[in-house]
């Protein structure tokens, strides 16, 4: 069971509670005796175990002293960069088919099941959602029929580590808590560029404006 | 459709049909506290719905509905409005008032029978209050259970859940109300009340244990959907200022990754396999477990080559370069698990490819795994190494003292140079090899 944890760990994969529970629980036991053992395993080579805000899920990171830390964080930081907007994308998507009738929409989180038939046909009939679901790039083909493409772009989010396939017959997926992480990345960039709403004040003038 | 699953739904369908004609009757039997009327012309239906186990009778002309049948509506209409809970509160309260008065009149008046029947009707009131705190706690906590059974909240669940939330509390005021009564000095000075009291309170402790656990998960659920509002805010801020802002570079992040742990989270680590599963024979196993097995016995700081045995073309298939990449990762995994356990001090060691025909080195293959003093390792020649496989000494924090030297463990791995790196690195192990000679 270590040896399985420290493996996955190093080959910088992520031990999810929804994906894989067994491991995910070895680690989140209360005795902590396995924790213990992969992070001594983890400081030999200058790593360190992390998990998520939320706790669903435990990924491998580099001890924020260690030599090279820095640049190997900022590479991270810039391979995520391209991705900000179609992942905000998708999500935006997810949020308003998931959405009911006058209710403000909340982003999916891990443990979320997203089935491909629904959000088929919670797309179908939408052109505003047709064109989301066109301009995601892991979307390719633009002409290729609707449940083509919905078929696709869980393909390839399962390929990213965000969805898992939870049961093929119904083509039911399970949210990752790698997507947990990655919105926790987001919420940090929101934090530390101080992004806030536009103020109140501005909007008033505009309306001053406009009434002249 | 099978006739028999025809069958069932039309049983089922006449059911519902009889519950529908019914309805005023259940109705009323279910808002009643203890037994319903009925008038004689609705005898027909009561008969009809007790042959069904859907109500019982309780008296000439009274009915109530079966526990079943309760539990069901029960969930359905999410009993125990806040309006219920304050009614019953009055009533206990009158209830216990009256009964109580009756009881010490009885006492007084020395009159056995009705002290007797007094006493049976206060300890009856006591287990009814009893028994409400414990049947509605039971029955929000299902409700919430339910509610909460379920991950995905939208509004309209989280106004269910914060409506329990209310119900909860008003439940909890009632509770402190009818406690805050009983520590009257009536009910501690008489020996009879002061009993019944302390049964009350012991029987309402399960209640009280109910309440907490249920709040608790009512006041996570609400915390955790917050805090998805907020970061659902917080991405559509972002997005709405990367559509103003498509070419924003985020110079603050990308300063400051290394204080988030996302960012530092590590690359899959790619290894160049030294097995050949291609050679087909136990060669190379025999060569990994001497290598292990040599490692152990190193003394420190002495340079060693292993060479790797002949294994005929390079060229593999995708699948078995995966494979192989995958028994490097758990051999590479083996030996840092074995420095570890056995805390051996080794040097650097390089796996080199020899060809089969020249017996030179064609190929390069690198695993370094050292423990020595990093100001030592930097100096050293496999320093640079590293620095033409662009690799960074990685060292971790864990030390061990050998003689009077702090010791780090360093471990760095890697794989594959371009060939004019390599063409260097030759010449520089050579004269390693002959400054150690």
């Amino acid at each position: 069971m270590l040896s399985e944890i420290a493996l996955k760990l190093i080959q910088g994969e992520f031990i999810c509670q929804y994906t894989n529970a067994n491991l995910f629980n070895e680690l989140n036991k209360e005795d902590e005796v396995i924790k213990q053992e992969v992070e001594r395993f983890l400081s030999v080579i200058g790593r360190t175990l992390q998990t998520n805000t939320r706790g669903t899920t435990f990924f491998a990171a580099h001890l924020p002293d260690s030599p090279g830390a820095k640049e190997e964080a900022r590479k991270a930081f810039e391979k995520l960069r391209e991705r900000i907007r179609p992942t905000l994308s998708f999500l935006q998507l997810m949020a308003e088919i998931n959405a009911h009738e006058g209710e403000s929409s909340v982003f999916i989180q891990g443990g979320e099941i997203l089935s491909v038939p629904e959000v088929i046909a919670g797309i179908e009939h939408n052109q505003a959602h047709l064109n989301s679901l066109d301009r995601l790039i892991w979307v390719r083909k633009k002409d290729d029929p609707l449940s083509v493409k919905v078929r696709q772009l869980f393909k390839e989010l399962e390929k990213e580590g965000l969805l898992a396939i939870k049961n093929p017959k119904t083509e039911r997926y399970v949210v990752t808590g790698k997507t947990d992480v990655i919105q926790d990345a987001l919420s940090f960039i929101v934090d530390i560029e101080s992004i806030s709403a536009p103020q109140a004040s501005d909007s008033n003038q505009g309306q001053g404006e406009l009434k002249l | 459709m099978s006739a028999f699953q025809e069958g069932h739904q039309k049983e089922v369908e006449g059911l519902l049909a009889t519950i529908s004609k019914h309805r005023d009757l259940i109705a009323r039997g279910y808002s009643a506290r203890r037994g319903a009327e009925f008038s004689p012309e609705e005898e027909v239906s009561v008969q009809l719905l007790r042959s069904l186990g859907l109500v019982r009778p309780t008296g000439d002309g009274q009915f109530r509905l079966s526990k079943q049948l309760r539990e069901l509506i029960n969930r359905g209409v999410n009993r125990h409005h806040i309006r219920d809970i304050n009614v019953n509160l009055g009533e206990y309260l009158d209830s216990l008032e009256l009964t109580i008065n009756d009881y010490l009149a009885a006492k007084y008046s020395k009159d056995e029978i009705i002290l007797e029947n007094a006493i049976d009707e206060m300890v009856s009131v006591f287990y009814e209050i009893g028994d409400f705190f414990s049947d509605a706690s039971v029955e929000i906590d299902q409700q919430v259970k339910l509610v909460i059974g379920n991950h995905a909240y939208g509004q309209e669940r989280i106004r269910v859940i914060r409506a329990h939330l209310a119900k909860l509390d008003r439940l909890q005021e009632a509770h402190e109300t009818i406690t805050q009564l009983l520590d009257d000095e009536i009910y501690t000075e008489d020996p009879l009340l002061s009993d019944e009291r302390i049964k009350f309170l012991a029987r309402t402790l399960r209640y009280i244990d109910q309440v907490k656990s249920t709040h608790y998960e009512i006041k996570t659920v609400l915390h955790m959907r917050e805090v998805r509002e907020q970061r659902t805010q917080k991405l559509r801020l972002l997005d709405a200022y990367l559509r103003e802002n498509p070419t924003a570079t985020f110079e603050n992040t990308s300063e400051n990754a290394v204080n988030f742990t996302f960012f530092q989270c590590i690359e899959p680590t790619r290894v160049q396999s030294f097995i050949n599963f291609e050679s087909n024979d136990h060669n190379w196993i025999e060569f990994y477990e001497q290598t292990i097995h040599a490692l152990g016995q190193k003394k420190p700081y002495r340079p060693e080559h292993f060479t790797r045995p002949a294994s005929g073309p390079t060229n593999m298939n995708k699948v078995l370069h995966q494979k192989e990449e995958a028994a490097a990762m758990k051999i590479i995994n083996d030996l840092i698990r074995y420095i570890y356990t056995n805390k051996t001090a080794v040097s650097v060691t390089s796996f080199k490819h020899t060809h089969p025909l020249s017996g030179s080195v064609s190929h390069g293959y690198w695993l370094y795994i050292s423990r020595m003093h990093p100001a030592r390792l930097l100096l050293s020649p496999k320093s640079r190494l590293a620095r033409f496989f662009k690799v960074t000494p990685i060292f971790s924090e864990h030390l061990a003292i050998e003689g009077n030297r702090r010791i780090k463990d360093v471990v760095i791995s890697h794989i594959h140079a371009s060939r004019t790196h390599f063409e260097n690195l030759k010449s520089d192990i050579h004269s390693v090899d002959e400054v150690g000679s």
